[in-house]
């Protein structure tokens, strides 16, 4: 039986990165990384956007080139998934029927798009975006002049529509909320950024749900539940992801939306950690639990878990952030908007540069900045951070002009 | 071939710590630290971050985006989220122009 030190399961951006603390601090325990896509470690970010709209090549993609996995002595395993985990032996069984035993594993299974079901939703033409060769598939229908229909208005829905739209595609959203990114962001600031994409081509439907994808071979338009009919060439979904927490469950781990790991990124099971997605974690600076679907967040946890699995006892402690490209909009958001009684807006809206402000009690929650100057960035994350008690300060808050230094 | 460019004067930077370049495409932070001026590039090598827009202690300037550290002086990383340094560009000062090799 083949025989590891470390075991990372997932070949995603938090295996990656835990990779590269394990090797830097352990520079001889063996590593293998088994990743279900036949590629080495790739960005996925410019999926939606670079890579979508033709600006970044595939190779630009990959974290590192494959020859640096070879250099570092880190053993990669591709184009296979981790079928079992046998806790009581430690050992790993991959879908080729290998078996490998190892010390300590890292689950970064990651997630996979919800499904639809809809009549004509696994038609040729329907897709869905999350891997290389999905983008890959959504790129060669977005020839100019095409029509495509986007379900959901979240974060991906909203980047895939803007680079379609770059592209030439004539794109509907359709959204079953009464505004785009429902889940995280409130009416004003969605309506901004609808409105903007509204100007530069976009159609919206909201509060819509589709009942039906019609067409023979490939779409030729969707149905919504109010009766409309809005024909296409092809249909992207994007309506959230869920954690591939199958084979977490399957181990014998505690698994609650999500595989639930302490504060160092461990398991119920000392010696398996978890990161990214997939990880349901405490986090300290909003004392809960939660599950992070964020690139930093994957990239922060993918850090700690291979520090931690190499020896040290590093707790969770990150600001969550999250960045988004629409257009020419540069989107910088940092927190958790879940927690909020009250929204401020900094700078002016007409300007096309301002920060949302989210707080909840009178404490700084999240910010959402739109074009804006980053200089304040680090200042509202110390608020966060630091839970400073804003209580009479709106005005300050809302005004762009005032040093907002001053209320650290 | 590169040669020394000037791109600001020490009057204009008399007020001020850093300011953003776009010179042949490239976007440049210029940063003032005590009498000593540092040219880098202004794209942070983890998520693009506009550096000239950072904090700056010493010599070590943060993304303001999401944290990672630089060195002003070598362009190395300090700390994470980045993995690799930026680019740094030699700074002359001559009279009072400041002059950067490009």
């Amino acid at each position: 039986m083949k025989s590891t030190k470390y075991l990372l399961i997932g070949g995603g951006l938090a295996s990656s990165q835990a990779a590269k603390q394990l090797r830097a601090h352990d520079g001889r325990g063996a590593i293998t990384l088994v990743g279900e896509e036949p590629y080495v470690p790739y960005d996925r970010p410019p999926l939606s956007k670079e890579f979508l709209r033709g600006e970044k090549r595939r190779d630009e993609l990959y974290f590192d080139p494959e020859q640096y996995f070879h250099d570092q002595d880190i053993d990669l395993v591709l184009g296979v998934a981790v079928q079992r985990l046998n806790l009581a032996d430690k050992t790993a069984i991959l879908a080729n029927g290998e078996a490998m035993r190892f010390e300590k594993a890292l689950i970064a299974t990651g997630g996979r798009p919800v499904r639809l079901k809809l009549p004509g939703g696994e038609l040729p033409g329907v897709h869905y975006l999350r891997t290389l060769d999905d983008s890959d598939a959504i790129a060669t229908e977005a020839a100019p002049g095409k029509r495509a229909v986007l379900i959901g208005g979240g974060f991906i829905g909203m980047e895939v529509a803007a680079s379609l739209t770059q592209r030439g595609v004539r794109v509907t959203v359709i959204e079953a909320q009464p505004h785009i990114w429902a889940r995280f962001a409130d009416a004003t600031l969605a309506g901004f950024v609808q409105d903007y994409c509204t100007q530069k081509g976009v159609t919206f439907h909201t509060a819509e749900m589709v009942t039906e994808i019609r067409g023979h071979a490939r779409p030729s338009s969707v149905v919504t539940r109010s009766g409309k009919e809005v024909p296409c060439d092809f249909v992207c979904i994007g309506v959230g992801i869920v954690p591939n927490v199958e084979l977490a469950h399957a181990a014998g781990l505690k698994v609650d939306n999500g595989a639930v790991v302490n504060e160092y990124l461990q398991s119920s099971h000392p010696d398996i950690y978890a990161a990214g997605d997939v990880a349901n974690y405490q986090d300290p600076v909003f004392a809960k639990r939660r599950r992070v679907e964020h690139w930093g967040h994957a990239e922060y946890c993918g850090q700690l878990a291979g520090q931690n699995m190499a020896g040290a006892s590093n707790a969770y402690d990150l600001v969550t952030y999250v960045w988004s490209d629409i257009f020419d909009l540069h989107l910088e958001f940092a927190g958790d908007e879940t927690e909020h009684d009250q929204v401020l807006f900094r700078g002016r809206f007409e300007n096309r540069s301002f920060t949302v402000l989210y707080l909840k009690r009178h404490i700084l929650t999240a910010y959402f900045a739109v074009n804006a100057s980053s200089k304040e960035f680090p200042i509202l994350q110390r608020l966060i951070r630091h839970k400073r008690d804003l209580a009479g300060k709106e005005l300050q808050l809302q005004d762009p002009t005032y040093s907002i230094k001053g209320l650290l | 071939m590169s040669k020394f460019v000037k791109v600001a004067t020490t009057d204009e930077m008399a007020n001020q710590l850093a300011k953003h370049i776009e010179m042949n495409g490239e976007k440049i932070a210029l940063f003032k630290v005590g009498g000593a001026f540092y040219a880098l590039s202004d794209t942070c090598t983890h998520r693009g971050g506009p550096l000239s827009e950072g904090d700056v202690e010493g010599t070590e300037v943060t993304c303001p985006w999401h944290g990672a550290k630089f060195d002003l002086r070598t362009g190395a990383v300090l700390g994470p989220p980045a993995q690799t340094g930026v680019k740094v560009y030699p700074v002359k000062v001559t009279g009072r122009d400041i002059e950067i090799e490009i």
